[in-house]
């Protein structure tokens, strides 16, 4: 215990959980939205797509900035968003096999950049392959406000354009009936996906970021009956997977941040599909349970 | 086609419309017009582009040609005026959203971007689930309604835009008698007060009953105009193929 208060008052741990715990906050709400329109996938093919990004800006400027990598990695998961939706409006290929061979196409590309990169002078310093696993632990200040930054940006436009968000997320062909245009709601919504990926790329990597939309968004609907209710809640899973698996990894030294983060945050999510009222698993059997036995009692009393 | 109806009686005018998914015609050369006041059924096979028709006619599709007018006027320009009833097969009922919430969606074309939904917009989505029989429902889950109140809820939605013209895409699918008996009562109130219905419709046994007008297609307008005049086995055959009404059990 007296560890636990002790890691708190470590300011190296104060920025790497305000960091992830912000980054939660931003995923978790982004997540509700991919899950409700069954995209959950999207953000896996974003942010793998995002890796040749993070390389090319770094062969082209050579720094080490994470400003500029993430700015490279910002047009890469713009770029994909736009060729999924383009392929799955277009042509008669479907949105899943889109995303399949954007994603590995897009990922392949990277590797093969990055190990030609890593033949660069300030390759290993540039720490390129963070991105591929993340590395929360390597979070600086200046990492945080860059999080906290771009993720006001994404929940002020959530806020904005709520109403939109919502009928397009739940009526897509009825919210065009209106006069809505699709292609802008697309545009809003892949905007926001992409930005609140390339936020996260850093601590938790390209490989593992999706689950970070996902698992808070699939525990949130088990306990929510309205949509604001689910992204609240969302929201408040991912921030406590954040803080908790830094917490984790901060006090085993030898375990990686980001891995721990998504492994919390699955646990959260297994529990919800458990035990949550109503929707859960264990409530289900149990309601099942019950109707049988009633329903013998009843026969019990025919014979 | 022609109906030499005078401008003030039409709702809609579709002209010359030709819709292709890819190279293939779904819908080749449609000329139609409905008149105002009025209930049309539009029938015919699956495939004959019933559901394209109006997504067409609401500027959801790009046609290849051809132009559709309200009132006499551009599509776009009268969106408020239009309410579609989408088939209640394509949403996800397990949505986490209540009842209420999915009326005041009728409201957001009034609203435009950004701008919520007031107390005004909320009293008129109130209103709307009262129409329709709904309004102790308010504030369920939309999982937790049967098929016909799910049907009932889109109408009410529809009923919230305060809209002139109607776009149903086949609204009695999966609804029970009393449900059925409901909507029809819905249509005639629409229609007394001076509202108009285009409408998909797949069974020929109650067209005559539900509706003033019946539009015949198949890829192209078979045959358009009042239910009395085009409601024979001619017609009919023409559009499913031979004898079908036959066996449609009709004959």
């Amino acid at each position: 215990m007296k560890g636990i208060i002790e890691l708190f008052s470590d300011y190296t741990f104060q920025i790497v959980a305000l960091g992830t715990g912000l980054l939660g906050v931003v995923s978790g709400v982004l997540g509700t939205f991919t899950v409700l329109r069954r995209q959950s996938l999207l953000g896996d093919g974003i942010s793998h797509a995002a890796l040749p990004g993070v390389v090319i800006a770094f062969l082209l400027t050579g720094t080490k900035n994470t400003e500029v990598l993430l700015f490279g990695a910002l047009i890469a998961g713009l770029i994909v968003s736009f060729l999924i939706t383009l392929v799955t409006r277009y042509t008669r290929v479907k949105f899943d096999t889109a995303l399949a061979v954007f994603l590995s196409v897009f990922f392949g590309l990277g590797l093969a950049l990055l190990s030609y990169a890593q033949r660069h002078p300030n390759a290993n310093q540039a720490g390129l392959s963070r991105f591929i696993y993340g590395q929360a632990s390597t979070f600086l200040a200046r990492d945080v406000w860059i999080v906290a930054i771009a993720g006001l940006f994404v929940l002020i436009l959530v806020f904005l354009f709520w109403k939109e968000l919502k009928v397009f997320t739940f009526d897509p062909t009825f919210a065009q009936s209106l006069g809505y245009s699709r292609t802008r709601l697309d545009m809003i919504m892949n905007l926001l996906l992409v930005v609140s990926i390339v936020i996260g790329l850093q601590a938790v990597g390209v490989i593992l970021m999706s689950a970070m939309f996902i698992a808070p968004s699939v525990a949130a609907r088990q306990w929510s009956k309205s949509l604001g209710g689910m992204v609240l809640l969302s929201a408040i899973f991912g921030a406590m997977s954040g803080v908790l698996g830094t917490l984790v990894s901060s006090a085993y030294a030898n375990l990686p941040t980001g891995p721990v983060i998504v492994v919390c945050a699955s646990i959260i999510a297994g529990i919800s599909l458990l035990f949550a009222p109503g929707r859960g698993l264990v409530h289900s059997f149990y309601r099942r349970y019950k109707a049988r036995k009633e329903m013998k009692g009843k026969q019990a009393l025919n014979a | 086609m022609n109906h030499n109806a005078k401008k003030s009686e039409v709702a809609i005018e579709v002209f010359d419309l030709t819709v292709a998914y890819d190279i293939k015609p779904v819908l080749w050369d449609v000329d139609i017009l409905f008149r105002r006041a009025k209930s049309t059924a539009i029938v015919g096979p699956n495939g004959a582009g019933k559901s394209t028709l109006i997504k067409a006619m609401l500027g959801m599709i790009r046609p290849l040609t051809g132009a559709v007018h309200f009132y006499s006027k551009s599509g776009l320009l009268q969106r408020n005026q239009i309410a579609y009833v989408p088939q209640s097969a394509s949403i996800d009922w397990d949505f986490p959203i209540t009842v209420l919430d999915v009326v005041l969606m009728g409201r957001y074309g009034h609203l435009g971007w950004i701008k919520r939904p007031g107390k005004h917009d909320r009293e008129l989505a109130t209103d709307a689930l009262e129409k329709v029989g709904m309004q102790d429902y308010k504030t369920r889950q939309i999982s937790e309604l049967s098929g016909g109140q799910q049907q009932r809820v889109f109408l009410a939605r529809a009923f919230a835009q305060e809209a002139t013209v109607y776009l149903m895409d086949e609204p009695f699918k999966g609804v029970d008698a009393s449900t059925e008996a409901a909507i029809v009562d819905l249509l005639k109130e629409i229609i007394s007060s001076g509202n108009t219905i285009v409408l998909v419709h797949h069974d020929l046994n109650t067209v005559a009953d539900y509706f003033d007008e019946l539009c015949l297609i198949n890829k192209r307008i078979i045959a358009h105009g009042p239910v009395e005049k085009v409601f024979n086995e001619e017609n009919i055959n023409r559009t499913y193929g031979r004898n079908s009404l036959a066996k449609a059990g009709l004959a």
